[in-house]
């Protein structure tokens, strides 16, 4: 018990002291109903987020400001784990790998776009995170490459070179960088679920199950909006089912094989034990809306495990997963809230 | 001073041609913690109306908000802001503060722009830059990822070539005899067929690439574009600072009829009549009938009740108003809990617990002095907001008392002690005198947390008195019978420590100070509540009942003990020190060494007695008598706090 009070004794005092300034219900509702940016700065000048979102002052720019928080929830979780002991070393460089694998996506999209489209999307290479967070990787090489070996050469014996050449040749013939970018999520499951077994015993419980449901829920909503935007002829045969979960492969398949949205949720709902029977389903509205219900469904299935998590044994890793979910909601959330302020006049977007 | 601010709560009812008078003269005064009338126990809801909704309460908090969020990007908070009578302002034309809003928006929508297209310049000339200063084996590569050319655009179209460059991270300097221009090159085929369409001409100067002004020339650029950022934030804080009496004028146009539309709500009406209640400070009542006279010319009707009744104190709001030199204790105790209407407020006890716990175990003067120093330097630079601050200033004057009390200046017996040496007996030096050794000390802390306990007892006494609880003043927890035992307890233990534990007091301590308490203790079932009862369900009672007062005082009272040990261990860090400072040869060592281990004391066991005497406060002075259930006092009015958008943190309405 000592070891593991040493441990988490002061992740849990950061962790409990960051909940206390976690944004509530209430400020949200006042931030969703805000009209300007200068309104969302306005509302939360004093939470922790205040400096990120004063670089709107001065640059005039939504996308500043999303990436200071992105680098904000970054470095939060970056803090708790290196207070983590040498045991979990490998647990924490594989929950990193989430954010890395981000970058990457990020950075493959400007190569992509630049030339396998040949067009210029607008974005800003200067918004990527740089700094090493798991593996050394050349951001730079992956966004200016001019030929397919040089983006091999950027991922160079880190495991995403696998990847690359498994999926990166077929990417210029397909035009899409969907199966690479579904590999690349399948690599981080893979690697978190390595980590989590190697944990100790009490650790390995709490990280098996989070786990579980993290895969089943993300599951749950690629199958729901690949049957909701792709015809079943077209997605055959795609590699789209993440390693690790609950939901039985049979289940998967099925719902996969389904004609609708709302059918391959049926299914799922009634085989994850995460569900509950009276959830509901995405029957209203166009297949956005649908996807929408379905996310926000998942959102809070996700949210309420965490608060039940964050009330369980202290002295284990699950206070350090409940609060990167509930710390992730909230970033993206307020990200979310700042781009359906890009319209607003003020936020300079429509001048743009 | 040791209660809540006594409150009274008025109902009036004056004819609704005075509504807006009245309503702004309450305003004005700030007081009064609205009711919802049709909720008052002497008023007959059927006989009563609602007003109208005039306009929806969200629609005009967004217009406030929307408008705060201007006055915020540049740095007025109209919160702070003194205004002027109201009773004379105009009411607000929705449609001129909506048009107002507008040309604010448009306006900042304006600079915005121009910020975001500066900061796209910037984030391009970054990218460059940050290749241009990437690592190169050697001095005469260039970066793989960029083109640098020299050469010249024809002439008149510098500009036009420039404006073009703009849409590619890029960086052109024009020379007096050529150009140079460093492209990425990722964009080399756009910038090619650009080059083409604008005439370009290759002209090198010879000039080897290391010695080109690439780097002094991106830091130029961005400088430029970094002070025109500044100067758009800067035009836009002026042009909102430069409109700033309209714009406060608006905003209290706006806050004055949200406010009065609260008010409203939370009111009823007749025919001809305004019925409205609420809670008000006692020494304010004298005041508000002035204000209310003279809204009404004289012509309203209005009583008083005093909270007399549990259901009354049970709703009547807390306010605690202490000095200001009292407020960060106040905050401590707000911390734990609202006390309930009409108890204890212990905040002067809390102050006085406090810090004297704090000094027993931080008696030092010199560490009292940085304490006080980082309070006093920490409170002017937080612009007098929060509490921890003036709190430290509070516990460094504190240790420093007791430091003279023990003779302790950073660690350094200077001056001898006042009471007793503190750093002799946890050395072992023989002392003089009643306390001399560290079982005298540990012997005074207990003595101590007896008293504290003893003071919370007695003040849960006065609480259930006040609040005609009479069960809970005899059974409760910490209840009469549970001071009799408490005080039979701790004679007899003092006296059996005196015999050296080898007898108890006699006569009828026994049977008077322990048995009957006891006994009485397992009657309380019987005793307030009445019918049949299961043997062993009232044997269970009163068995843990007592296993909770005889457990939960003893180690209540040996958990001051804590107190010593941290007294104990700050000499002997101290100690410690002086000692590793004393085996250093080189002065400079040893005085480096006496200063980190001063500095770490002071954080370190700063911050260990400030917790535990917080701990020892909540859990055991607290729990002794603290009724936490008090409502927050929120009166209606322009200021921040308390104001309409908080009322709902108590008060839900339900018209």
């Amino acid at each position: 018990m000592l070891p593991r009070m040493h441990t988490y004794g002061f992740i849990n005092a950061y962790i409990r002291s960051r909940l206390g300034n976690l944004i509530t219900q209430k400020l949200f509702s006042q931030l969703e109903a805000a009209a300007t940016v200068e309104e969302v700065t306005a509302l939360l000048r004093t939470t922790l987020y205040h400096r990120e979102l004063q670089l709107y002052s001065t640059t005039g720019d939504i996308r500043a400001v999303e990436f200071a928080l992105t680098v904000h929830g970054i470095d939060t979780m970056k803090n708790i784990l290196s207070c983590l002991s040498s045991s979990h070393h490998r647990f924490a460089q594989a929950l990193l790998m989430e954010h890395e694998v981000e970058v990457v996506k990020q950075a493959l999209r400007f190569w992509f776009d630049r030339t396998v489209r040949g067009r210029r999307t607008g974005q800003m290479p200067e918004y990527l995170y740089r700094e090493v967070l798991v593996h050394n990787i050349d951001i730079d090489l992956l966004i200016n490459a001019e030929r397919m070996t040089q983006l091999h050469d950027a991922v160079k014996h880190t495991p995403y070179a696998q990847v690359f050449t498994d999926h990166l040749d077929l990417v210029p013939a397909e035009k899409q960088l969907f199966h690479l970018e579904l590999a690349l999520d399948q690599l981080y499951f893979s690697v978190l679920r390595e980590a989590v077994e190697a944990m100790p015993r009490e650790d390995r419980k709490i990280g098996e199950r989070v786990l579980a449901l993290e895969v089943d829920l993300e599951q749950m909503m690629r199958i729901v909006r690949f049957t909701a935007l792709y015809p079943p002829e077209q997605r055959k045969g795609w590699q789209v089912f993440l390693p690790g979960g609950t939901i039985a492969g049979q289940v998967l398949d099925a719902a996969y094989a389904a004609q609708s949205p709302e059918d391959a949720f049926s299914i799922l709902a009634a085989g994850c034990t995460s569900m509950t029977k009276d959830q509901g389903s995405p029957s209203r509205g166009d297949v956005y809306a649908k996807l929408s219900w379905v996310s926000s469904l998942i959102q809070e299935i996700q949210l309420e495990h965490a608060r039940k998590l964050l009330t369980g044994n202290p002295f284990t890793v699950g206070s350090i997963l409940a609060y990167r979910v509930l710390m992730r909601h909230e970033i993206n959330r307020l990200v979310s809230i700042l781009n359906t302020r890009k319209g607003q006049p003020g936020s300079g977007g429509i001048a743009q | 001073m040791m209660t809540p601010t006594p409150m009274i709560r008025l109902t009036a009812v004056v004819l609704d041609e005075h509504r807006q008078q009245i309503s702004r003269a309450l305003l004005s005064l700030g007081v009064l913690d609205m009711l919802l009338v049709k909720s008052l126990p002497e008023i007959d809801a059927s006989q009563l109306r609602e007003y109208p909704q005039e306009e929806s309460r969200d629609d005009l908090r967004q217009l406030r908000s929307q408008l705060e969020g201007y006055l915020h990007a540049a740095e007025i908070d109209p919160y702070e802001t003194q205004f002027r009578d109201i009773s004379s302002l105009p009411l607000l034309d929705r449609a001129e503060a909506e048009k107002q809003l507008k040309k604010l928006s448009e306006r900042t929508g304006t600079v915005r722009s121009r910020q975001r297209s500066l900061q796209d310049a910037l984030l391009k000339l970054e990218e460059v830059d940050r290749h241009i200063k990437k690592p190169r084996r050697n001095v005469q590569s260039l970066p793989s990822y960029i083109v640098i050319r020299e050469g010249t655009p024809p002439k008149g179209q510098g500009e036009r070539f420039a404006q073009a460059l703009s849409a590619y991270p890029s960086l052109y300097l024009q020379g007096e005899q050529t150009d140079q221009l460093i492209t990425l090159r990722r964009d080399e085929e756009s910038v090619i067929r650009l080059l083409e369409r604008y005439d370009w001409k290759d002209a090198p100067s010879g000039i080897p690439i290391e010695e080109l002004p690439l780097t002094t020339g991106v830091e130029q650029r961005k400088h430029e574009l970094l002070i025109e950022q500044k100067r758009l934030a800067g035009e836009l804080n002026e042009y909102i600072t430069g409109q700033k009496e309209q714009l406060l004028y608006l905003w209290l146009q706006i806050r004055v009829h949200e406010l009065t539309g609260e008010m409203i709500r939370y009111s009823s009406r007749t025919e001809r009549t305004w019925l409205f209640s609420g809670w008000i400070p006692k020494q304010m009542q004298t005041r508000t009938e002035q204000v209310l006279a003279e809204a009404s010319s004289g012509s309203c009707w209005y009583e008083w009740h005093e909270p007399t009744t549990a259901e009354d104190q049970a709703s009547a709001p807390v306010e605690m108003n202490h000095r200001k030199l009292l407020f960060p204790f106040q905050a401590l105790v707000k911390q734990y809990g609202l006390p309930a209407y009409g108890t204890i407020d212990p905040t002067l006890l809390v102050a006085v617990f406090y810090l004297s716990m704090f000094g027993l175990m931080f008696a030092d003067v010199g560490h009292g002095l940085v304490l006080l120093g980082a309070g006093i330097i920490g409170h002017r630079r937080s612009r007098g907001k929060g509490f921890l601050f003036p709190l430290m200033g509070w516990c460094g004057i504190s240790a420093m008392v007791t430091g003279i009390l023990f003779g302790s200046y950073f660690g350094y017996p200077l001056i001898p002690p006042v009471w007793f040496d503190y750093h002799g007996i946890v050395e072992g030096h023989a002392q003089a005198g009643p306390v001399r050794s560290i079982y005298d000390i540990l012997k005074i802390t207990i003595y101590f947390g007896i008293a504290v306990i003893s003071v919370g007892l007695v003040l849960n006494w006065i609480n259930r008195i006040r609040i005609r609880d009479w069960r809970k003043l005899i059974w409760g927890a910490g209840g009469l019978l549970t001071g009799w035992i408490y005080a039979a307890g701790t004679y007899g233990a003092f006296y059996a420590v005196e015999s050296g534990f080898q007898s108890l007091p006699g006569g009828v301590y026994l049977p008077i100070g322990i048995f009957l308490p006891v006994l009485l203790v397992g009657l309380k079932p019987f005793l307030l509540s009445p019918g049949p009862h299961r043997v062993m369900n009232v044997f269970l009672e009163w068995f843990v009942e007592l296993l909770e007062i005889f457990s939960g005082y003893l180690s209540n009272t040996l958990s001051f003990m804590r107190v010593a040990g941290l007294g104990i261990a700050h000499v002997s860090l101290m100690t410690a020190f002086f000692e590793i400072a004393r085996l250093i040869p080189s002065l400079p060592g040893s005085i480096a060494v006496l200063v980190l281990g001063n500095a770490l004391v002071i954080v370190l066991e700063g911050l260990s007695a400030g917790i535990q005497s917080l701990r020892l406060n909540y859990y055991e002075f607290f729990s002794k008598y603290f009724i936490g259930t008090g409502t927050a006092y929120a009166p209606i009015s322009l200021k921040r706090a308390g104001s309409a958008q908080d009322i709902s943190r108590h008060k839900e309405i339900h018209p």
